[in-house]
């Protein structure tokens, strides 16, 4: 192959979508594309069309880099490639591939932006294609935001119609007929006379052609899997136990590790006594960490049993000790000095509560633990000249030039062998799994380490989500609300992790009013501010990540209001919606739960509407009142999201969102005494159990010109539906998180 | 003090002394009333429900057994998800909190009969006198039971900071004792 062949297929077309930032950034250095990884690995014979396919004689494998952290990533992005590339998902293997630039998330910055995700002016798309810009210069490829989904679905259907119609092209070279009078079913190129011609039997010839990057994307009418309800990839795995998680992972040779890090997190480790651990049966040594130490043993039990052994003397707490201060600094930071943005001052907020009823509330948001049910661990083997690390992170390029920083080597030389995740929620964001795990194999040179934190180590560790509180006034007249006037303080889980990623973001945290200063009502007159509370405990992203407070609260003391302007929660909503994707939204879920219908005594249902990741989500939720307490009875769902790629899975996603939402609010939190979090493990902090799980019914909206993610936007508006069906059902207004201290759920 | 006014007591005429050993009995049983219906004991004694309750470290205000679990008919847990599930059957450290005890006996509720949560101190001692709705056992039999019993004693021994039963099983036991040497007095009959 020639050189300028060569050139041509290490770089890739990634679509049209036109760059704003060339300024900023230079033109050429936005203008250019990644490297292709796959080409450095391909041997003789394989066909690397972009970064997301490779055809070779013994197969057709789809590379699907965002994560799967059990949200469907994998099979859904396979289904993109695999619609245009005319394969069946029976005919492909899938692999997640290493950590390129290529893999850039061209979605990412639509949530940082501070714009309404329906404010498609000019300085909003600029911003949001100079922010894209910046991820596509930092070759940042993460998976987190809701974005896999918008991410992907241009890009990697872009991706399986290069591939077709090079393969195509291969087949006119080999056999003489023109492109035209080829197509492609099944993995085939069909000629004219029925005949079929494998991918694999082509993949030789195609791999000596330059790939056809003109290439046109199918209109739906012609698409066979998108929108139709396909079998996960991962459904036989999961259903029987056999799915392999980073936990499950072996490496030959490997020894265990297990860690007890400060628990009041971010301090030193002051001294040790291993009091005999040492010599505890399987014990290999005994590692101290300027953190912590660790135990490397023959098997995972044995270093947790010899850990427990050890006496461990903490440094003090960086913040703190104890939950009342921190509940203390939040309330202090109502502030012109702590005035994070006005993100919202619409009419004439003051003028309008001096004129109608005033009701004022305060609310309240818990730090809570990210605790997915697959515990913190990584294998690392440090070796002379390149690391290999195998966990499942969702900042898989962040991992290496990390430990690249960490190991003063190359980042080229940093392996991150990127597994299937069993949960995040956010968690996988963070390092701390990586950094042990290097820090104890540096040590083990040429012996992969393989860590496992224990449960308890996984929630003293963990960076909860922001702690929070919101004032509240608000004024009505004439039965309808009138003024809505928010001021919300959490400290800011956006700043604490930027810091840790040792990228501080600039400019004010969208994610403190996230939910609130978008809601999408023409209140005449409504203001929400910001406030950032100084850091105190570390905090970092958990699924829906602002809209998980601030979502509450708004949802929350806009109820408060309703009512007390004696208006029904859901007419009043409609009343001041103002905006299609979102009335639509809330007409679905009046629809299907038949709101206004007569309910038994003790039945009462709430509603709520939060947009955040651009998806306007509405719910309803019921709860009864029972002898033995609440039960919650069922939830109707919907969500604005352009387009339902795969209704089962979209469907599962939805309703996980909002049994996470709602166990987290019925029974979650993490306080801290003595600079430690109190709960340790699941029953201290359970969620929701399977018998207290509603029926959920689910229904995804397409009406909407983007299409979206659906990860994250089920999750706020559960804690304020259930908070405002409690209100109807008992009388009882629930401000704070979680709702068990002031309620008892069956 | 206690044997001070008991030998002070028997000084006087025979009805005197009868008194006071009923108030003796009557003391002891508040102290046995105390254990009875503290909620490491009342989690098992449920009745009908078959719903054992989950009190002690980390689950604050008393509440159900989380899983909804329920014992059924056999009272040994739904039959196809029998207590043993979790719960060994033989004696542990239980020093990990969040773990299912393990005592060396077979896990079960208590008969629907022997139910007194939620009852006064008069119920329960009635019926635990009534050897009808105390599993047939006679006062030695039951101070047998408490000093035997695996469940009994690792109600106060729980292990892995979980709330124990007031007391020990040895002071129950002789509780127990002089409440029947009082002629296993209740409160008001």
């Amino acid at each position: 192959m020639g050189r300028v062949k060569t050139i041509a297929r290490r770089t890739f077309l990634i679509g049209s979508a036109a760059i704003a930032g060339g300024v900023a950034f230079g033109a050429y250095l936005v203008a250019r594309d990644p490297d292709n990884p796959l080409t450095a690995e391909a041997g003789q014979g394989d066909a690397v069309f972009n970064p997301w396919v490779k055809v070779n004689a013994d197969g057709i494998t789809l590379v699907t880099p965002h994560t799967d952290l059990g949200q469907g990533a994998a099979s859904m992005q396979a289904m993109l490639i695999a619609e245009e590339l005319d394969v069946d998902l029976d005919q492909v293997t899938t692999t997640v591939g290493v950590p390129a630039a290529a893999y850039y998330n061209t979605a990412l910055a639509s949530e940082a932006v501070p714009f309404r995700s329906n404010d498609t002016g000019f300085a909003a798309e600029a911003m949001r294609d100079t922010m894209g810009a910046v991820m596509k210069v930092l070759g940042a490829q993460v998976t987190g935001g809701s974005t896999s989904v918008p991410d992907s679905f241009d890009k990697l259907r872009r991706a399986g119609a290069v591939a077709r119609e090079t393969l195509k092209r291969a087949a006119s070279e080999e056999t003489g007929l023109p492109v035209a009078n080829l197509r492609t079913e099944r993995g085939a190129v069909i000629l004219p006379d029925g005949t079929e011609i494998l991918y694999t039997d082509l993949a030789a010839t195609a791999a000596t052609l330059d790939p056809v990057t003109d290439v046109t994307l199918r209109d739906p009418s012609e698409w066979r899997l998108i929108g139709t309800d396909q079998k996960r990839l991962d459904i036989v795995a999961k259903s029987t136990g056999t799915q392999t998680y980073g936990i499950d992972l072996k490496v030959e040779g490997m020894k265990h590790a297990s860690v007890r890090m400060n628990p009041r997190k971010g301090a030193l480790m002051l001294g040790f006594d291993a009091a005999g651990a040492d010599k505890m049966r399987g014990v290999d040594q005994i590692v101290a960490l300027p953190y912590g130490v660790a135990v490397v043993a023959d098997n995972t039990w044995r270093a947790f049993q010899a850990l427990d052994q050890i006496e461990v003397d903490w440094d003090a707490a960086p913040f703190p000790a104890e939950q009342a201060d921190h509940w203390a600094e939040v309330a202090a930071s109502f502030t012109d000095e702590r005035l994070d943005k006005e993100w919202r001052n619409d009419g004439d907020i003051e003028g309008a509560l001096a004129g109608g009823d005033v009701v004022e509330a305060e609310y309240r948001a818990p730090y809570v633990a990210h605790q997915p049910l697959e515990p913190l661990s990584a294998i690392a083997l440090v070796g002379q000249d390149r690391v290999d690390i195998w966990a499942a992170h969702q900042l898989p390029r962040f991992v290496q030039q990390r430990i690249a920083g960490k190991l003063e080597m190359e980042p080229e030389q940093i392996h991150l062998h990127n597994q299937y995740a069993g949960g995040s929620f956010g968690h996988r964001l963070e390092f701390d799994n990586i950094d042990v795990a290097v820090d104890i194999a540096a040590k083990l040179p040429g012996t992969p380490i393989k860590l496992t934190f224990s449960r308890e180590e996984d929630f003293a560790q963990d960076y909860s989500r922001q702690i929070g509180m919101a004032r509240g006034r608000g004024a009505h007249a004439n039965g309808q609300v009138t003024a809505l006037d928010l001021d919300i303080a959490t400290v800011s889980a956006a700043r604490s992790q930027s810091k840790r990623l040792g990228a501080p973001v600039p400019g004010p945290d969208t994610q403190i009013p996230a939910g609130a200063w978008n809601m999408r009502y023409a209140l005449p007159h409504a203001r929400v501010r910001a406030y950032a509370v100084p850091e105190l405990a570390p905090t970092s992203s958990w699924r829906s990540v602002g809209a998980s407070t601030a979502g509450f609260f708004a949802e929350g003391f806009l109820d408060e209001l309703i009512v007390a302007a004696g208006a029904d929660p859901m007419a009043e909503r409609l009343r001041l919606v103002n905006d299609p994707d979102a009335r639509a939204v809330l007409e679905a879920v009046a629809e299907m739960s038949n709101w206004g219908e007569a309910l038994p005594e003790g039945t009462g249902r709430g509603v709520a509407l939060v947009t955040s990741f651009g998806v306007p989500t509405a719910e309803v939720v019921e709860v009864q009142q029972t002898d033995a307490g609440l039960r919650v009875t069922r939830a109707w769902v919907a969500a604005e999201v352009g387009r339902v790629v795969d209704p089962i899975t979209f469907e599962n996603v939805v309703a996980g969102g909002v049994i996470w939402g709602l166990g987290h609010a019925m029974n979650s939190e993490i306080t801290y005494s003595d600079g430690r979090a109190e709960q340790g493990n699941y029953h201290m902090a359970e969620g929701m159990r399977l018998h207290q799980c509603p029926v959920i019914e689910v229904r995804g909206l397409e009406n909407g010109d983007a299409i979206r993610g659906v990860g994250e936007p089920p999750v706020p508006p559960a804690a304020p539906a259930l908070a405002n069906a409690i209100y109807a059902a008992t009388g009882k207004r629930l401000r704070q998180m979680p709702f068990f201290h002031e309620v008892d759920f069956v | 003090m206690r044997a001070v006014m008991v030998a002070l007591a028997l000084v006087g005429s025979p009805v005197a002394a009868q008194e006071v050993a009923r108030e003796d009995g009557l003391d002891a049983w508040t102290r046995i009333y105390a254990v009875a219906s503290h909620p490491r004991c009342t989690n098992c004694h449920v009745g009908e429900s078959g719903r054992p309750g989950w009190a002690g470290l980390g689950y604050g205000a008393e509440r159900l057994h989380a899983m909804n679990i329920q014992a059924g008919e056999s009272r040994i847990g739904a039959e196809t998800i029998p207590c043993r599930v979790c719960h060994i059957g033989a004696s542990g450290p239980n020093s990990v909190p969040h773990a299912a005890p393990q005592v060396d006996d077979a896990w079960r509720l208590p008969p629907v009969e022997l139910a007194w949560r939620g009852k006064t101190s008069v119920e329960v001692c009635e019926q635990m006198r009534d050897p009808e709705r105390n599993d047939g056992f006679d006062v030695a039999g039951l101070v047998e039971h408490v000093r035997e019993s695996a469940f009994v004693n690792w109600g106060f021994v729980p292990g892995g900071g979980r709330e124990p039963a007031p007391g020990s099983a040895a002071a129950l036991a002789s509780d127990i004792e002089a409440w029947g040497a009082a002629g296993l007095p209740c409160e008001d009959g």
